[in-house]
Protein backbone atom coordinates (compact mmCIF):
# COMPACT_ATOMS: atom_id res chain seq x y z
CA UNK A 1 0.00 0.00 0.00
CA UNK A 2 3.02 2.22 0.27
CA UNK A 3 2.79 3.10 -3.40
CA UNK A 4 -0.72 4.45 -2.79
CA UNK A 5 0.52 6.63 0.09
CA UNK A 6 3.28 8.09 -2.06
CA UNK A 7 0.93 8.63 -4.97
CA UNK A 8 -1.61 10.51 -2.82
CA UNK A 9 1.18 12.47 -1.15
CA UNK A 10 2.73 13.57 -4.40
CA UNK A 11 -0.61 14.45 -5.95
CA UNK A 12 -1.63 16.40 -2.84
CA UNK A 13 1.67 18.30 -2.77
CA UNK A 14 1.36 19.03 -6.45
CA UNK A 15 -2.16 20.31 -6.01
CA UNK A 16 -1.14 22.45 -3.05
CA UNK A 17 1.70 24.00 -5.04
CA UNK A 18 -0.36 24.72 -8.12
CA UNK A 19 -3.50 26.12 -6.54
CA UNK A 20 -4.17 28.76 -3.92
CA UNK A 21 -6.06 27.96 -0.77
CA UNK A 22 -7.51 31.43 -0.82
CA UNK A 23 -8.91 30.79 -4.28
CA UNK A 24 -10.45 27.54 -3.11
CA UNK A 25 -12.04 29.21 -0.08
CA UNK A 26 -13.30 31.99 -2.31
CA UNK A 27 -14.98 29.51 -4.59
CA UNK A 28 -16.60 27.71 -1.68
CA UNK A 29 -17.78 31.03 -0.29
CA UNK A 30 -19.15 32.03 -3.66
CA UNK A 31 -21.11 28.82 -3.97
CA UNK A 32 -22.42 28.87 -0.40
CA UNK A 33 -22.93 32.63 -0.11
CA UNK A 34 -23.94 33.54 -3.64
CA UNK A 35 -25.97 30.42 -4.16
CA UNK A 36 -27.95 31.05 -1.01
CA UNK A 37 -29.54 34.06 -2.63
CA UNK A 38 -30.74 31.93 -5.52
CA UNK A 39 -31.62 28.68 -3.80
CA UNK A 40 -32.73 28.61 -0.18
CA UNK A 41 -30.48 26.29 1.86
CA UNK A 42 -33.22 25.42 4.32
CA UNK A 43 -36.64 24.13 3.35
CA UNK A 44 -38.51 27.21 4.52
CA UNK A 45 -42.23 27.34 3.82
CA UNK A 46 -42.58 30.27 1.47
CA UNK A 47 -46.32 30.60 1.06
CA UNK A 48 -47.44 31.44 -2.42
CA UNK A 49 -46.22 33.57 -5.28
CA UNK A 50 -46.16 36.91 -3.50
CA UNK A 51 -44.07 35.66 -0.57
CA UNK A 52 -40.94 37.55 -1.57
CA UNK A 53 -42.75 40.85 -1.01
CA UNK A 54 -43.81 40.24 2.55
CA UNK A 55 -42.58 39.09 5.94
CA UNK A 56 -44.71 35.96 6.20
CA UNK A 57 -48.20 34.61 6.43
CA UNK A 58 -50.51 34.11 9.36
CA UNK A 59 -54.20 33.20 9.41
CA UNK A 60 -56.68 31.13 7.48
CA UNK A 61 -57.34 32.15 3.86
CA UNK A 62 -60.77 30.50 4.17
CA UNK A 63 -61.74 32.91 6.93
CA UNK A 64 -63.06 36.41 6.33
CA UNK A 65 -60.73 37.58 9.13
CA UNK A 66 -57.65 36.73 7.07
CA UNK A 67 -55.48 39.86 6.90
CA UNK A 68 -55.47 40.31 3.13
CA UNK A 69 -59.27 40.53 3.01
CA UNK A 70 -59.47 43.85 4.89
CA UNK A 71 -61.09 45.63 1.94
CA UNK A 72 -62.78 42.76 0.15
CA UNK A 73 -66.42 42.55 -0.88
CA UNK A 74 -67.32 39.23 -2.43
CA UNK A 75 -66.88 35.48 -2.37
CA UNK A 76 -63.44 34.22 -1.32
CA UNK A 77 -61.79 32.36 -4.21
CA UNK A 78 -60.02 30.18 -1.66
CA UNK A 79 -63.46 28.64 -0.86
CA UNK A 80 -64.37 28.31 -4.51
CA UNK A 81 -61.64 26.12 -5.93
CA UNK A 82 -59.00 28.83 -6.24
CA UNK A 83 -56.58 30.47 -3.80
CA UNK A 84 -56.05 34.04 -2.54
CA UNK A 85 -53.70 34.41 -5.54
CA UNK A 86 -55.44 32.45 -8.25
CA UNK A 87 -58.83 31.85 -9.83
CA UNK A 88 -60.86 28.64 -9.74
CA UNK A 89 -60.55 26.46 -12.85
CA UNK A 90 -62.81 27.62 -15.64
CA UNK A 91 -62.72 31.28 -14.64
CA UNK A 92 -60.58 34.13 -15.92
CA UNK A 93 -58.87 36.74 -13.73
CA UNK A 94 -59.85 40.30 -14.53
CA UNK A 95 -56.77 42.39 -15.36
CA UNK A 96 -58.61 45.51 -14.20
CA UNK A 97 -58.91 45.56 -10.46
CA UNK A 98 -59.21 47.63 -7.39
CA UNK A 99 -56.29 48.02 -5.05
CA UNK A 100 -56.08 48.81 -1.35
CA UNK A 101 -53.75 48.26 1.59
CA UNK A 102 -53.98 45.83 4.53
CA UNK A 103 -51.77 45.38 7.58
CA UNK A 104 -49.90 42.07 7.75
CA UNK A 105 -50.07 40.83 11.35
CA UNK A 106 -46.67 39.15 11.00
CA UNK A 107 -44.67 42.39 10.75
CA UNK A 108 -47.32 45.08 11.35
CA UNK A 109 -46.54 46.67 7.97
CA UNK A 110 -49.03 47.65 5.29
CA UNK A 111 -49.06 45.94 1.90
CA UNK A 112 -50.77 46.69 -1.39
CA UNK A 113 -53.51 44.16 -2.06
CA UNK A 114 -55.03 43.72 -5.51
CA UNK A 115 -58.59 42.34 -5.39
CA UNK A 116 -58.75 40.85 -8.87
CA UNK A 117 -62.13 39.29 -9.57
CA UNK A 118 -62.47 35.90 -11.24
CA UNK A 119 -65.00 35.91 -14.01
CA UNK A 120 -66.79 33.61 -16.42
CA UNK A 121 -68.86 31.37 -14.10
CA UNK A 122 -71.86 32.34 -12.02
CA UNK A 123 -71.34 33.48 -8.43
CA UNK A 124 -69.47 30.96 -6.30
CA UNK A 125 -71.83 31.53 -3.36
CA UNK A 126 -69.44 30.32 -0.64
CA UNK A 127 -67.62 32.42 1.94
CA UNK A 128 -69.20 35.80 1.33
CA UNK A 129 -66.90 38.34 2.98
CA UNK A 130 -67.60 42.07 3.24
CA UNK A 131 -65.07 44.08 5.21
CA UNK A 132 -64.86 47.13 2.98
CA UNK A 133 -62.05 49.06 4.69
CA UNK A 134 -61.23 52.02 2.45
CA UNK A 135 -64.26 51.44 0.25
CA UNK A 136 -65.56 54.67 -1.27
CA UNK A 137 -68.84 55.44 -3.05
CA UNK A 138 -69.13 54.63 -6.76
CA UNK A 139 -68.47 58.23 -7.73
CA UNK A 140 -64.89 57.31 -6.83
CA UNK A 141 -64.97 54.28 -9.11
CA UNK A 142 -61.33 53.24 -8.69
CA UNK A 143 -61.89 52.95 -4.93
CA UNK A 144 -65.39 51.49 -4.95
CA UNK A 145 -65.78 47.77 -4.40
CA UNK A 146 -69.54 47.63 -5.05
CA UNK A 147 -68.81 47.62 -8.77
CA UNK A 148 -68.51 44.55 -10.89
CA UNK A 149 -64.76 44.47 -11.59
CA UNK A 150 -65.05 41.84 -14.33
CA UNK A 151 -63.72 44.34 -16.85
CA UNK A 152 -61.43 43.36 -19.66
CA UNK A 153 -62.40 39.71 -19.37
CA UNK A 154 -64.27 37.68 -21.99
CA UNK A 155 -67.22 37.35 -19.64
CA UNK A 156 -68.53 39.95 -17.20
CA UNK A 157 -70.09 37.28 -14.97
CA UNK A 158 -68.63 37.51 -11.44
CA UNK A 159 -67.51 34.32 -9.64
CA UNK A 160 -65.21 35.23 -6.71
CA UNK A 161 -62.47 37.61 -5.54
CA UNK A 162 -58.74 37.07 -5.01
CA UNK A 163 -56.46 39.11 -2.73
CA UNK A 164 -53.00 39.25 -4.25
CA UNK A 165 -50.10 41.02 -2.52
CA UNK A 166 -48.65 43.31 -5.20
CA UNK A 167 -46.37 45.59 -3.20
CA UNK A 168 -45.52 47.26 0.04
CA UNK A 169 -46.76 50.59 1.36
CA UNK A 170 -44.00 53.12 2.17
CA UNK A 171 -43.09 53.24 5.86
CA UNK A 172 -44.77 56.19 7.51
CA UNK B 1 -15.17 65.26 0.59
CA UNK B 2 -17.12 63.62 3.37
CA UNK B 3 -19.64 66.45 3.29
CA UNK B 4 -20.13 65.96 -0.45
CA UNK B 5 -20.64 62.25 0.04
CA UNK B 6 -23.13 62.87 2.82
CA UNK B 7 -25.06 65.33 0.68
CA UNK B 8 -25.13 62.84 -2.18
CA UNK B 9 -26.29 60.04 0.09
CA UNK B 10 -29.00 62.14 1.71
CA UNK B 11 -30.27 63.53 -1.58
CA UNK B 12 -30.38 60.13 -3.28
CA UNK B 13 -32.17 58.75 -0.22
CA UNK B 14 -34.74 61.53 -0.49
CA UNK B 15 -35.17 60.88 -4.20
CA UNK B 16 -35.74 57.20 -3.51
CA UNK B 17 -38.33 58.01 -0.84
CA UNK B 18 -40.17 60.30 -3.29
CA UNK B 19 -40.09 57.65 -6.00
CA UNK B 20 -41.35 55.06 -3.55
CA UNK B 21 -44.30 57.28 -2.60
CA UNK B 22 -44.99 58.11 -6.27
CA UNK B 23 -44.95 54.41 -7.14
CA UNK B 24 -47.25 53.65 -4.20
CA UNK B 25 -49.65 56.42 -5.27
CA UNK B 26 -49.60 55.00 -8.80
CA UNK B 27 -50.46 51.54 -7.44
CA UNK B 28 -53.28 52.89 -5.27
CA UNK B 29 -54.85 55.26 -7.78
CA UNK B 30 -53.92 54.25 -11.33
CA UNK B 31 -52.61 50.70 -11.53
CA UNK B 32 -55.96 48.99 -10.94
CA UNK B 33 -57.02 50.02 -14.45
CA UNK B 34 -53.80 51.07 -16.22
CA UNK B 35 -51.98 47.92 -14.98
CA UNK B 36 -48.56 47.70 -13.31
CA UNK B 37 -46.70 48.43 -16.57
CA UNK B 38 -49.11 51.22 -17.62
CA UNK B 39 -50.07 49.30 -20.75
CA UNK B 40 -53.81 49.68 -20.16
CA UNK B 41 -56.41 47.00 -20.72
CA UNK B 42 -58.33 45.99 -23.81
CA UNK B 43 -60.05 48.94 -25.46
CA UNK B 44 -61.31 50.42 -22.22
CA UNK B 45 -58.16 51.81 -20.66
CA UNK B 46 -55.62 53.67 -22.81
CA UNK B 47 -52.02 52.53 -22.99
CA UNK B 48 -49.51 54.91 -21.42
CA UNK B 49 -46.42 52.73 -21.79
CA UNK B 50 -44.05 54.29 -24.35
CA UNK B 51 -46.84 56.70 -25.17
CA UNK B 52 -47.88 59.23 -22.54
CA UNK B 53 -44.69 61.25 -23.07
CA UNK B 54 -46.02 62.33 -26.50
CA UNK B 55 -48.64 64.50 -24.80
CA UNK B 56 -45.94 66.75 -23.38
CA UNK B 57 -44.99 67.83 -26.89
CA UNK B 58 -47.78 70.42 -26.91
CA UNK B 59 -49.14 72.85 -24.33
CA UNK B 60 -52.63 71.42 -24.82
CA UNK B 61 -51.34 67.89 -24.33
CA UNK B 62 -49.43 68.86 -21.22
CA UNK B 63 -52.61 70.36 -19.77
CA UNK B 64 -54.73 67.40 -20.93
CA UNK B 65 -52.68 64.93 -18.88
CA UNK B 66 -53.74 66.81 -15.74
CA UNK B 67 -57.30 67.51 -16.94
CA UNK B 68 -58.31 63.84 -17.34
CA UNK B 69 -60.72 62.99 -14.52
CA UNK B 70 -58.58 60.29 -12.91
CA UNK B 71 -55.70 62.75 -12.50
CA UNK B 72 -57.56 65.99 -11.76
CA UNK B 73 -59.84 64.35 -9.20
CA UNK B 74 -57.24 62.00 -7.71
CA UNK B 75 -57.42 61.98 -3.91
CA UNK B 76 -53.87 63.33 -3.64
CA UNK B 77 -52.43 66.71 -2.65
CA UNK B 78 -50.95 68.81 -5.48
CA UNK B 79 -47.30 68.09 -4.64
CA UNK B 80 -47.81 64.32 -4.55
CA UNK B 81 -49.82 64.46 -7.76
CA UNK B 82 -47.01 66.37 -9.50
CA UNK B 83 -44.45 63.84 -8.20
CA UNK B 84 -46.65 60.98 -9.40
CA UNK B 85 -46.97 62.42 -12.93
CA UNK B 86 -43.23 63.15 -13.20
CA UNK B 87 -42.35 59.67 -11.93
CA UNK B 88 -44.82 58.10 -14.35
CA UNK B 89 -43.48 59.99 -17.38
CA UNK B 90 -39.87 59.05 -16.69
CA UNK B 91 -40.70 55.49 -15.70
CA UNK B 92 -43.08 54.51 -18.47
CA UNK B 93 -42.44 56.84 -21.38
CA UNK B 94 -39.07 58.61 -21.25
CA UNK B 95 -38.36 58.15 -24.97
CA UNK B 96 -41.47 60.02 -26.10
CA UNK B 97 -40.80 63.15 -24.03
CA UNK B 98 -39.75 66.28 -25.94
CA UNK B 99 -36.10 67.37 -25.81
CA UNK B 100 -37.04 70.39 -23.74
CA UNK B 101 -39.09 68.34 -21.26
CA UNK B 102 -39.64 70.02 -17.93
CA UNK B 103 -41.25 68.20 -15.01
CA UNK B 104 -44.63 69.38 -13.74
CA UNK B 105 -44.41 71.77 -10.81
CA UNK B 106 -46.74 71.67 -7.84
CA UNK B 107 -48.14 75.11 -8.71
CA UNK B 108 -48.77 74.08 -12.31
CA UNK B 109 -50.64 70.94 -11.27
CA UNK B 110 -52.63 72.90 -8.67
CA UNK B 111 -53.77 75.33 -11.34
CA UNK B 112 -54.43 72.78 -14.11
CA UNK B 113 -56.39 70.30 -12.01
CA UNK B 114 -59.14 72.86 -11.31
CA UNK B 115 -60.42 72.07 -14.80
CA UNK B 116 -61.71 68.54 -15.47
CA UNK B 117 -61.96 67.28 -19.05
CA UNK B 118 -65.55 66.37 -19.89
CA UNK B 119 -64.89 64.39 -23.08
CA UNK B 120 -61.46 62.82 -22.65
CA UNK B 121 -61.70 60.31 -25.51
CA UNK B 122 -62.50 62.92 -28.15
CA UNK B 123 -60.08 65.56 -26.84
CA UNK B 124 -57.32 62.96 -26.65
CA UNK B 125 -57.60 62.12 -30.33
CA UNK B 126 -57.69 65.80 -31.36
CA UNK B 127 -54.58 66.57 -29.31
CA UNK B 128 -52.69 63.52 -30.59
CA UNK B 129 -53.43 64.44 -34.22
CA UNK B 130 -52.09 67.94 -33.62
CA UNK B 131 -48.91 66.56 -32.07
CA UNK B 132 -48.54 64.02 -34.88
CA UNK B 133 -48.16 66.89 -37.38
CA UNK B 134 -44.66 67.46 -36.04
CA UNK B 135 -43.91 63.99 -34.66
CA UNK B 136 -43.46 61.34 -37.38
CA UNK B 137 -43.21 58.42 -34.93
CA UNK B 138 -46.58 59.34 -33.41
CA UNK B 139 -48.13 59.82 -36.85
CA UNK B 140 -46.94 56.30 -37.68
CA UNK B 141 -48.44 54.89 -34.48
CA UNK B 142 -51.75 56.64 -35.06
CA UNK B 143 -51.86 55.34 -38.62
CA UNK B 144 -51.33 51.80 -37.37
CA UNK B 145 -53.99 52.06 -34.66
CA UNK B 146 -56.66 54.05 -36.46
CA UNK B 147 -58.90 55.96 -34.12
CA UNK B 148 -59.20 53.21 -31.55
CA UNK B 149 -60.48 55.80 -29.15
CA UNK B 150 -60.85 54.20 -25.76
CA UNK B 151 -64.48 54.30 -24.81
CA UNK B 152 -63.80 54.74 -21.10
CA UNK B 153 -60.86 57.05 -20.95
CA UNK B 154 -61.77 58.30 -17.54
CA UNK B 155 -59.01 57.22 -15.22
Amino acid sequence: MKWLDSLVESKARGLAQQTSRRGFLGQVAAIVGGGAALVPLLPVARGEQSSSLQAGEKGDPNSCDYWRYCAIDGFLCNCCGGTPNSCPPGTEMSPITWIGTCENPVDGKHYLISYNDCCGKSSCGSCLCQRNEGDLPVYRPQKANDLNWCLGTKSAVYNCSTAVVVGKAPDK
Amino acid sequence: MLAVLLVLLVSSGAARADDELAHFNYAMNCQGCHLPDASGATDRVPNMNNFIGYFLRSAEGRAFVVHVPGVAAAPLPDDQLADLLNWMLLTYSPDQLPDNYKPYTTAEVASLRTEIESDPARTRIAILHDIAQTTPSLAHELANAPESAPGHNDH
